[in-house]
């Protein structure tokens, strides 16, 4: 709750996209939770470059992230949408991201 | 999904398949409720529930490896262990100041043990206990041996607890409906799409397992899938149903994964002597073995395969089944590996029809920690002497203990088997025991110090069990129960919940079983959710005193009434 | 590396990059992270990517390599808790003082953990796949251990047996006064908690395993040197020999220790310390000093030291809820007490008297009558004892806080006591009797309530009730006839607060001696208007008369009918008086028979001599003598005791008595005796003392032994004969009643029946019922029955 933090960090995938998300959505994830909340250099620059994840991957994380944040209270909740082909793919990139 | 026997027993019902989880799925079909929803639901709480174990527990009754609860659950768990224990001893510490000091033993100089009578002088070190009626002081090999036994007693306590978080977990996600992690609705969209799969990757192992068993759940496990699974550095292989799986591909299996150390294959209709050979070559690493339903094996080849260099160095080994496991197949098991063997499950075993050779168990079987003889061919091959022997050389060291349909065993076994041997206990299942009367259960439960408590008992079928059985095994284990089955124990009556809600509390209870018990009513509804506070699940199939009118907490969720619906 | 698929059927689902391990490739992703952790040590992590070291991390694992990494990391925690912080660790306590090496410990602790959080969060992967797979503990805990093992227990315990010592040194000065740093031996006992011990079966060293360092290694060493310390203070205090600074010093130390505790012991611990404490200070000792005579339970008791006293009891309820070390000694010194009231009131009654003779040596002293004497002694001792009690009420209520168990030991020390002998009863009989006839006249209602309230304390002790009941009948019987009662209201309130404990049937008696007179009152005056215009007693006596009678229903009253009474000779004027009486009776009474007791009443006579006359009362039996012999009418002048007796037909024991109480004592003598001599025989002569004069119109002659005074010891033995009797008697109606309900019983029921139901009255011992059951059987009330010999069954 300090003035200092700002709501948002700026997620890279590793073809170079950016995506601006909220801290909520971010800390969804555990992995990025911790980047975020230790004091390494993620932490000060509020930006994760992540070299394990392609543009595609990484906006489908974080639609995920935003579904998460969404839903996560109620019990009438929609079915996640994914593209087959991905899947595999996604399901790394999950685990990597403990998501 | 243990294959059904039509066999009947002595009153003529049919063997019916226990645990909530097959209860459920089919009350749920019978409801016709969307098989979509329940697949969902069902894996993700398949998801959840592999998370969190590494052990294939809740799917399957029986063979499942109890060394897997020794996990550090994370930083939460050390800390709340050891406020736990801080706590209980601080209780006991208070406990034994309150009484007071007994005048024949002076607070200095020599003094006779309370407990061995013995001389010996007094030192800051000595416990002082209330035993007997009295307050007295222990001598250093007493306090020791009492040191001992509160230590299991809390450690008990301590698996219990973590046994408990994981049941509730896995039931709770049966009812409740809780957000999908990412990686399960990959899992969700991989597993109906596999056929497109042909390369699962480095998903990592829980995930790989988790998609294994939810194709076994809805048969999609075949040749080609299942090969998906197979990697070099694969040390667990668990596939629950081989049913499409052919000879060749099981082979496979040891041909790409050499180094595994445990294989479980169930449904297994298919395995042939080749593949069995053929494990005996390639799986040089294999510890635990588990077959369901390998009926092609003949008693030569289980000769051979035990015979192997793999065969000797079993450590677990689960046979259930086959007509075809005959008495020499159990000897050439026992030469070779029951030395060392820590798990041995026998389970419908309609080839070993000889007392003789189920009695040379005892001989050989020195540590076990789980054993399990269930339905044997006759019961009159299982009796209470082997029980009782097995017990005498295995209890110190036995955690499971399942002898589920062994009708032939009575109170005999119980009391001189059970009771004096067995401190490590923690679960018991004797389900279909009609001759294991009240008094039996309740010699066995009552006074039985050396044992801290059982997390898991099952005594469903158990039909001469009345009150006063079931009363001492809820008030020696109430501490430490996890999951209890009381399951057509009929003879219950009303007077013991009433006894039960004065003067028991279950702070760990979490799955209840009191189906086919008449006296259950409303008012035991009311007094179970008051005293088990951790209660998720309780069944009362076949209780129509149950209705919808019990006042009950709203996070116990009870099946079976009339009234009930998902 | 990434395979290239190409898309085949509808959809296909792309696999994952796969990744080829190879050791190589362990070397160059490890050695980032392993200067990361170095830096996350030197605390220079801000520079790093979180994210860089995650992944390599994650890709170790992936490729199975996860055991390398796990003991890698392990290894170089360890290098730099080695090297570093040991190190630094081993210089400061070479050159600094041990509070800044505490501080310096702590220090480097705080610096570790926090490190450890940093790396196991850029480590999650590895916790989470790879240490959950194979039961390892996370990398966190093993931070933990790695530290515990290379900082604190490296070489033999070196610095943890240091640190262990300092901080037991800085305990240690607490307690001896001086101040320390509370919060850094506070974080140092923290820090040694939070280090994990396996729990163990074994123990080699004879210690049990702890769970952690703390309880392994410091709590241990703690115990034993606190036991030391409070041994030896306990010590140093015992030798004093002084109850009063032994306990408060206990006392202080205990709440100073306690204290201690709070601040900075871990809750594990304080149990053990406080029981080893109270084991030193409290349960060793405190017999000893209770017992100690000059400033020990005793003084405390008898100066009423409630604030010692309470202090003791505050002390041991700590270690003996039971009390049962205070509970003896506490029993001794009440009936030490109880004794020495035999000593206290005979002293104070001669205080008492020496005093009365201090203040008026004019008078002459006044011989005080042994038996009144004997009386006084009795009323002075029931008070005594009473305020004895008082006391004891008081130092339970104010020391004791009411505590049951000691308030039963002392009530039944004073039961005890009590019941030795039968003189409490009686003495008990005789403090009310003199309460109600003379001291109660002159206090208010409130206060008599509480006397006699007081009295029922006293009367719930005794154990033998009839014992009581038989004196306060007699005693009751005097009053009630003498008139000497204050107040019936009292006497009333008296009975029925014995009633109230005890039941009815007791106190029925009672009820009955106090109707009888209340009738006879009222009896009297009616009798007395019917005889108002009387002529013939007009004529007789020159007057009309008066009579009070009180007619005593036989079975109430402890006075036998005396039937050689029927033989006195009446004088004319009473004779009169009795016969219109006894016609008057009857006409109000039928069937009933009037026996007249002339021992007992008095009579008032009109003497008229020369110069004065006189109003005397006296005995119905003077009356008589003077009427009948030395009347106006009288024969003779003179009359031989013999002759005197042939007249009167009083009997002799009696008429002596009453010839002596006008005759022989000096203001009442009516009669001249010859000769003058106190004794009275045969051929004494009686006559007319016509020389009588005394200052006062209204004389009353005193009679000898009339008053209740204590039993010698023939009488008592006699009234205790004649409670025996009556006991045996109640013992076998008790025994026909049960067997007339049950019919048939066994030796033991019928027994416990028996005692349950005389206990109120008194108790009788199982060989006494025996005796009773046996003499039943003889005389066929009871039979025994043939198949069992201890059954028996009533005889109709």
């Amino acid at each position: 709750m300090s003035e200092e933090v700002s709501p948002y960090v700026t997620l890279i995938s590793n073809d170079g996209f950016q995506f601006l998300i909220s801290k909520d959505a971010a800390l969804v994830s555990g992995t990025l939770k911790g980047m975020l909340n230790t004091s390494f250099q993620e932490s000060s620059t509020n930006t994760i470059k992540l070299h394990e994840l392609d543009g595609v991957l990484l906006e489908k994380v974080i639609e995920y992230l935003y579904y998460n944040l969404k839903y996560k209270e109620s019990v009438d909740v929609p079915e996640f949408d994914i593209p087959t082909e991905m899947a595999l793919e996604l399901l790394v990139a999950a685990d990597f991201l403990d998501v | 999904m243990s294959r059904r026997r039509g066999r009947q027993t002595e009153t003529g019902e049919e063997f019916q398949v226990q645990g909530p989880s097959s209860a459920l799925t089919s009350f749920l079909r019978e409801q016709g409720i969307s098989a979509e929803a329940i697949r969902t639901r069902y894996e993700e709480g398949l998801r959840r529930q592999l998370e969190e174990e590494a052990g294939g527990e809740e799917v399957e009754n029986g063979g499942s490896d109890e060394s897997d609860e020794e996990i550090l659950e994370g930083e939460e768990e050390t800390a709340e262990i050891k406020r736990i224990r801080e706590r209980a001893r601080a209780k006991r510490r208070r406990a034994q100041r309150e009484d007071g000091l007994d005048d024949d033993e002076k607070a200095d100089g020599n003094n006779f043990c309370i407990e061995c009578d013995r001389e010996f002088v007094i030192s800051v070190y000595s416990k002082r206990i209330e035993k007997y009626g009295r307050i007295g002081y222990l001598c250093p090999e007493c306090t020791t041996n009492e040191i001992k036994r509160q230590r299991l007693t809390k450690r008990n306590e301590i698996e219990a607890r973590k046994r408990r978080k994981k049941v509730a977990a896995a039931l709770l996600d049966k009812q409740e409906f809780k957000i999908p992690t990412l990686q399960d609705c990959c899992i969700n969209v991989i597993s109906k799409n596999i056929d497109a799969v042909d390369l699962l990757g480095d998903i990592g192992v829980v995930n790989m397992k988790k998609i294994g068993r939810i194709l076994s759940k809805n048969r999609s496990l075949d040749n080609r899938t299942m090969a998906l699974f197979l990697d070099p550095a694969m040390r667990e292989i668990e596939f629950w149903d081989c049913s499409n799986i052919d000879s060749v591909a099981l082979n496979k299996i040891a041909a790409f994964c050499p180094n595994v150390e445990r294989l479980v294959l169930n449904m297994c209709g298919r395995l042939h002597k080749d593949n069995l050979n053929y494990y005996a070559q390639k799986f040089t690493n294999l510890q635990y073995i588990y077959l369901n339903g390998a009926f092609l094996i003949n008693d030569q080849t289980w000769q051979d395969f035990f015979d192997s260099p793999v065969g000797k160095n079993l450590k677990g080994v689960h046979i259930k089944n086959t007509h075809r496991f005959t008495p020499d197949s159990l000897i050439s098991l026992l030469d070779n590996c029951g030395n060392n063997l820590e798990e041995l499950t026998l389970s419908r075993l309609d080839g070993l029809t000889s007392k003789s050779v189920y009695d040379l168990l005892p001989h050989y079987l020195r540590s076990l920690k789980h054993l399990e003889i269930s339905y044997p061919n006759k019961e009159e091959l299982i009796d209470d002497e082997l029980i009782i022997n097995l017990m005498g050389v295995n209890g110190e060291s036995l955690e499971t203990l399942i002898l589920d349909g062994c009708s032939g065993l009575t109170d005999t076994f119980l009391v001189s088997g059970v009771k004096p041997f067995c401190p490590a206990l923690t679960k018991l299942s004797l389900v279909m025991l009609d001759q294991i009367t009240d008094s039996g259960v309740s010699s066995l439960f009552n006074d039985w110090a050396i044992n801290g408590g059982l997390m898991d008992v099952n005594l469903s079928r158990c039909i001469d069990l009345g009150d006063d059985g079931v009363y001492a095994v809820l008030e020696h284990s109430c501490q430490t129960l996890v999951e209890l089955n009381l399951n057509s124990v009929k003879n219950i009556s009303r007077g013991l919940f009433k006894q039960i809600g004065r003067n028991l509390r279950f702070p760990l209870l979490t799955a209840l079983d009191l189906g086919f018990v008449r006296s259950c009513d409303d008012s035991a509804l009311a007094v179970i959710s008051r005293i088990a506070p951790k209660l998720t699940i309780l069944e009362v199939y076949g209780d129509n005193r149950c209705t919808s009118a019990a006042i009950v907490r709203d996070n116990l969720r009870i099946i079976g009434r009339q009234s009930d619906s998902i | 590396m990434s395979n290239a698929w190409g898309v085949r059927g509808r959809t296909k689902i792309r696999p994952p990059k796969k990744i080829v391990s190879n050791e190589e490739d362990f070397e160059k992703l490890w050695v980032v992270i392993r200067n990361a952790i170095k830096e996350i040590q030197h605390k220079n992590a801000s520079k790093l990517s979180f994210e860089e070291l995650y992944r390599k991390a994650y890709n170790l694992v992936l490729r199975k390599q996860g055991k390398m990494l796990y003991d890698q990391v392990e290894l170089t925690i360890q290098e730099f808790l080695l090297q570093d912080t040991r190190k630094e660790l081993l210089e400061s306590l070479e050159t600094d003082d041990e509070r800044v090496f505490l501080l310096k410990l702590n220090s480097v602790w705080e610096d570790h953990l926090l490190s450890m959080r940093m790396i196991s969060d850029v480590l999650m992967y590895l916790d989470r796949v790879y240490a959950k797979e194979f039961h390892l503990p996370l990398i966190y805990d093993v931070g933990l251990t790695v530290f515990r093992d290379s900082v604190i227990k490296y070489n033999n315990n070196e610095i943890g047996m240091r640190v262990i010592n300092i901080i037991i040194d800085y305990i240690n000065k607490s307690r001896h006064g001086e101040i320390i740093d509370k919060f850094i031996i506070k974080a140092i006992i923290y820090m040694f908690s939070s280090l994990a011990e396996t729990i163990s079966m074994d123990s080699s060293d004879g210690v049990p395993y702890g769970e952690n360092y703390y309880l392994r290694y410091f709590e241990p060493v703690l115990l034993r040197q606190s036991h030391e310390y409070f041994e030896r203070q306990a010590n140093d205090l015992l030798i004093q020999q002084s109850g009063t600074i032994y306990i408060e010093n206990a006392m202080q130390l205990s709440q100073d220790e306690e204290a201690r505790i709070q601040l900075y012991l871990p809750d594990v611990t304080s149990p053990k310390l406080i029981e080893l404490m109270d084991n030193d200070l409290i349960t060793r000792n405190m017999e000893s000093i209770m017992k100690l005579e000059n400033d020990g339970l005793k003084s405390w008791v008898n100066d009423n030291n409630f604030k010692m006293l309470a202090s003791l009891y505050k002390l041991i309820t700590r270690v003996d809820t039971e009390l049962e070390m205070l509970k003896r000694q506490l029993r001794a010194i009440v009936l030490l007490n109880c004794e020495e009231l035999n000593t206290k009131t005979k002293e104070e009654l001669e205080l008492l008297q020496k005093q009365a003779e201090d203040q008026e040596p004019d008078k002459k002293t006044k011989k005080r009558n042994s038996k009144e004497n004997a009386t006084q002694f009795a009323v002075r001792w029931i008070q005594n004892f009473l305020d004895l009690k008082e006391k004891y009420d008081l130092i339970s209520k104010n020391a004791f806080d009411g505590n049951p168990g000691l308030v039963r030991e002392i009530e039944s020390s004073f039961a005890g006591f009590l019941n030795l002998d039968n003189k409490t009863a009686e003495y008990l009989s005789l403090y009310i009797d003199d309460g109600i006839k003379k001291s109660f006249k002159d206090k208010s209602q409130e206060e008599v309530e509480e006397l006699l309230d007081k009295s029922i304390i006293v009367f719930r002790f005794i154990k033998d009730k009839d014992v009581f009941e038989k004196y306060y009948k007699n005693h009751l019987a005097r009053r009630l006839l003498q008139q000497k009662t204050s107040s019936n209201d009292v006497e009333m309130n008296m009975i029925t607060k014995l009633k109230q404990e005890i039941g009815s049937s007791f106190t029925s008696k009672f009820e009955g001696m106090f109707k009888d007179i209340k009738i006879s009152q009222d009896l009297s005056s009616d009798f007395n208007v019917s005889i108002a215009g009387d002529e013939e007693i007009k004529r007789i006596n020159g007057r009309k008369l008066e009579l009070d009678t009180s007619i005593l229903t036989t079975s109430f009253w402890p006075m036998p009918i005396n039937k050689t009474l029927v033989e006195v000779q009446y004088p004319s004027e009473l004779e009169l008086l009795k016969l219109r009486f006894e016609s008057f009776y009857n006409t109000k009474y039928s069937g009933r028979n009037l026996t007249w007791a002339p021992n007992f009443g008095t009579v008032d006579i009109r003497m008229h001599y020369p110069k004065k006359s006189y109003e005397v009362n006296m005995s119905t039996y003077a009356a008589i003598i003077l009427l009948s012999c030395f009347n106006e009418s009288s024969e003779k002048q003179e009359y031989t005791f013999e002759e005197i007796y042939n007249i009167t037909r009083i009997p002799k024991p009696d008429l002596i008595r009453h010839l002596q109480s006008i005759s022989v004592a000096s203001r009442t003598r009516l009669l001249k005796k010859t000769p003058m001599s106190k004794d009275v025989n045969p051929e004494d002569v009686f006559s007319v003392n016509d020389q009588f004069k005394s200052p006062q119109t209204k004389i009353k002659v005193l009679t000898v032994s009339s008053g209740s005074k204590v039993e010698d010891d023939t009488q008592r033995s006699e009234t205790m004969d004649a409670i025996n009797k009556s006991r045996i008697l109640e013992t076998e109606a008790a025994v026909v009643r049960i067997m007339k309900a049950r019919r048939q019983s066994s030796h033991q029921e019928l027994v416990n029946e028996v005692i349950r139901q005389l206990i109120n009255r008194f108790k009788p011992q199982p060989s006494f019922i025996k005796q009773r059951i046996e003499e039943l059987i003889e005389k066929e009330y009871l039979a025994r029955s043939e198949d069992a010999r201890d059954v028996y069954h009533y005889l109709a």
